[in-house]
């Protein structure tokens, strides 16, 4: 019917239709049904035309009064708009919505991933200024220590190093004994410059990066610090290879510039890692220490022994075993500057390049936890401001946690704000839940550090008055009232004296150790079931020493 | 006689609703009937008859069905629709006040006495 239709309408109308309809710019259907409406007006109103010139001129003039082709579509586009159900509007508004919203993420990912952050702080040198004491550079142990490590000669595979565990030398094997003194003697230009060092007043590294580096604390180098280590183990070893060689005054002298050197490594807001291999380094002298008393200390005279604790004392009596976090403070700062883009319209936020580059990959993971977080990432991570303000805050309530012993810590009973904070760290920013290092355990590293070192003192104390009484004293104030001992050496771990027993063998010495109970001298044990000195349960036992 | 625009505009809903409560009607059909019965003083321009006609259709005053005609052919028809019948009769009576109240201003009658 429409066909006929069409064929008897004049071409100007066809076409004047269609052009309406295409103008329409409206759902298909939608637009035949009104398209064919038309064709009836017109096929109506040109119904009683004779002649063709007659239609023409009658169709012009119906042309003519429908008006302009784009605002009669508009016009029906409009109309037939009001027509549609509600919830077709509603389905057609919602696509509206999506894609607007789609339009605005795409936007916004643009600007988020055009941000770039803006580098305004050379960390690198403030922290340089920072570790540095007013002092000139000859008093600096670190050149000596720089060159220790630079003409440091290992022997030993990396996967020997358990043949090296300090031990009674007479259980060595020939092949080890071998190994330890090759090591000690092709290393002795080394050594000797670590006691040339010990002996400066200061030590203040100074901290580079490798050449074409950007300036960033990330990148700064310090290889050393493995070296500083089989350095302090190699002092030790002679130590225990002179005691075992009857120079016992030797063997103390070894070890405690194993210790000293330890000691220094500490230096003033250095990085952490610095701290805790300094502490590693120590406690690897005092277990050295322990060890050469109990295999050696019936050979020692009361003379070399006084010498000894007397030397010991002088070394950790100024000594602040307190965690420093400055230097890792300066560490944050510098991540934040380039991990964050500058504030711009709206708040700064993460810069992924920074994050993919330089945050190890193992944080992520290799499928891809950053995908897991984008959501946070994208719309709700805390910005550069939000985050700085929450490091400063971390940092304020961690220092003064590192205030606190651990049994003070555990008295409070509840979360410390430090407590919070780190939780509030761990669920809100991303970045810093990352970066930050665990530090309850390491300031729980420090209180054991600086127990394990007031415990060797004790033992040489309690050593010193046997060999000078015959005796074992009664109990620790003997030694302070004989001079022996400044104070009695309080547990961290109880708040109260280190536990001091006679036995029927000797005596024992110990803290009350990780779990904060006394198990009356039971010895705590590692994972592998193997008697530790900070293990899990068990009771850190100074002395006897063990075989492990 | 040509209206102005905006004078027409509020008049034509409440015409095209008035000859559809007297049967359903197609678009053409529709505005041969109002030229025919204002005896041509009012003409809906083609331009706005089928946007009118949409707009009431989408008010719900109006309802449209397609049908075959007297000649065989599908026409839409449109018919008032009872929302469309209550707004006729508010309308109607809007305008015979209106009408009264512009009669009274260009002094061609009087208030009927209630």
């Amino acid at each position: 019917m429409e066909k006929k239709c069409l064929s008897d309408l004049p071409r100007v109308a066809v076409e004047y239709i269609d052009s309406v309809i295409k103008a329409m710019k409206y759902r298909r259907n939608v637009r035949i049904e009104v398209r064919q409406e038309l064709i009836d007006h017109f096929a109506d109103a040109l119904a009683d035309c004779k002649t063709n010139d007659e239609k023409q001129k009658l169709a012009e003039e119906l042309i003519a009064e429908f008006g302009d082709v784009k605002l009669l579509g508009t016009l029906l586009r409009r109309a037939k708009k009001r027509c549609r159900p509600l919830w077709r509007t509603m389905v057609a508004r919602a696509f509206q919505l999506v894609g607007v919203l789609f339009v605005l993420l795409v936007l916004y990912i643009g600007w988020f991933f055009s941000g770039k952050p803006v580098i305004t702080t050379n960390y690198l040198e403030v922290l340089n200024r920072q570790v540095r004491p007013v002092a000139d550079d000859s008093q600096n142990a670190w050149p000596f220590y720089k060159q220790a490590v630079e003409k440091y000669v290992q022997y030993e595979a990396n996967e020997e190093r358990e043949k090296f565990d300090f031990r009674n030398p007479s259980t060595l094997s020939t092949e080890e004994r071998g190994f330890v003194q090759k090591s000690i003697s092709g290393n002795q230009q080394s050594l000797d410059l670590i006691r040339q060092g010990n002996q400066r007043p200061y030590y203040w590294p100074v901290y580079d990066v490798q050449e074409g580096q950007n300036p960033e604390l990330i990148a700064i180098s310090i290889p050393h610090l493995k070296e500083y280590r089989r350095l302090a183990e190699l002092l030790c070893w002679q130590g225990l290879l002179s005691a075992e060689a009857g120079r016992l005054d030797k063997a103390f002298q070894e070890v405690l510039e194993s210790y000293s050197f330890g000691k220094h490594l500490r230096g003033q807001h250095t990085m952490l890692i610095e701290q805790l291999v300094a502490i590693a380094l120590e406690a690897m002298s005092t277990k050295t220490l322990r060890i050469v008393l109990s295999e050696y200390g019936e050979h020692i005279d009361a003379a070399i022994l006084e010498a000894a604790r007397k030397r010991f004392e002088a070394e950790i009596a100024d000594e602040d075993f307190t965690a420093d976090f400055d230097g890792e403070k300066l560490f944050i700062y510098d991540e934040i500057q380039r991990s964050f883009t500058q504030s711009r319209i709206g708040k700064s936020h993460l810069y992924i390049k920074r994050l993919e580059q330089n945050v190890p990959a193992l944080a992520f993971g290799a499928q891809g936890k950053l995908v897991k977080h984008w959501f946070r990432i994208l719309f709700t991570h805390p910005g550069k401001e939000e985050t700085l303000k929450m490091s400063e805050e971390f940092y304020s309530a961690i220092k003064a946690n590192a205030g606190k012993t651990p049994a003070e810590i555990k008295l409070l009973g509840t979360e410390t704000k430090a407590d919070k904070i780190e939780k509030e760290i761990f669920n809100d920013n991303i970045f810093l839940g990352l970066l930050m290092p665990a530090f309850n355990a390491v300031i729980s590293r420090t209180y054991r550090n600086r127990i394990d070192s007031e415990a060797t003192l004790t033992v040489l104390a309690i050593l010193e008055y046997q060999k000078q009484k015959g005796v074992l004293p009664e109990n620790l104030n003997v030694l302070v009232e004989d001079g022996l001992l400044k104070e009695i050496p309080i547990d961290p771990f109880s708040d109260k004296p280190l536990v001091y027993k006679k036995t029927d063998g000797g005596f024992t010495l110990y803290s009350v150790g990780l779990n904060f109970m006394d198990d009356g001298g039971t010895r705590s044990k590692d994972s592998h079931d193997r008697p530790a000195l900070w293990g899990e349960g068990g009771d850190a036992v100074f002395w006897p020493v063990t075989d492990s | 006689m040509k209206f102005e625009r905006e004078l027409l505009k509020g008049v034509a809903p409440v015409v095209v609703l008035e000859i559809l409560s007297r049967g359903k009607m197609y678009g053409y059909e529709l505005s041969e009937a109002l030229e025919q019965r204002s005896r041509g003083i009012l003409t809906l321009g083609r331009g706005t008859l089928y946007p009118l006609l949409y707009n009431l259709e989408a008010k719900g005053l109006i309802a449209a069905e397609w049908e075959e005609s007297k000649s065989a052919r599908k026409r839409r028809y449109y018919s008032i629709t009872s929302s469309g019948k209550a707004e006729l009769a508010a309308k109607k009576e809007q305008w015979m006040a209106l009408q009264q109240g512009v009669n009274l201003v260009f002094g061609l009658g009087s208030l009927s006495p209630a």
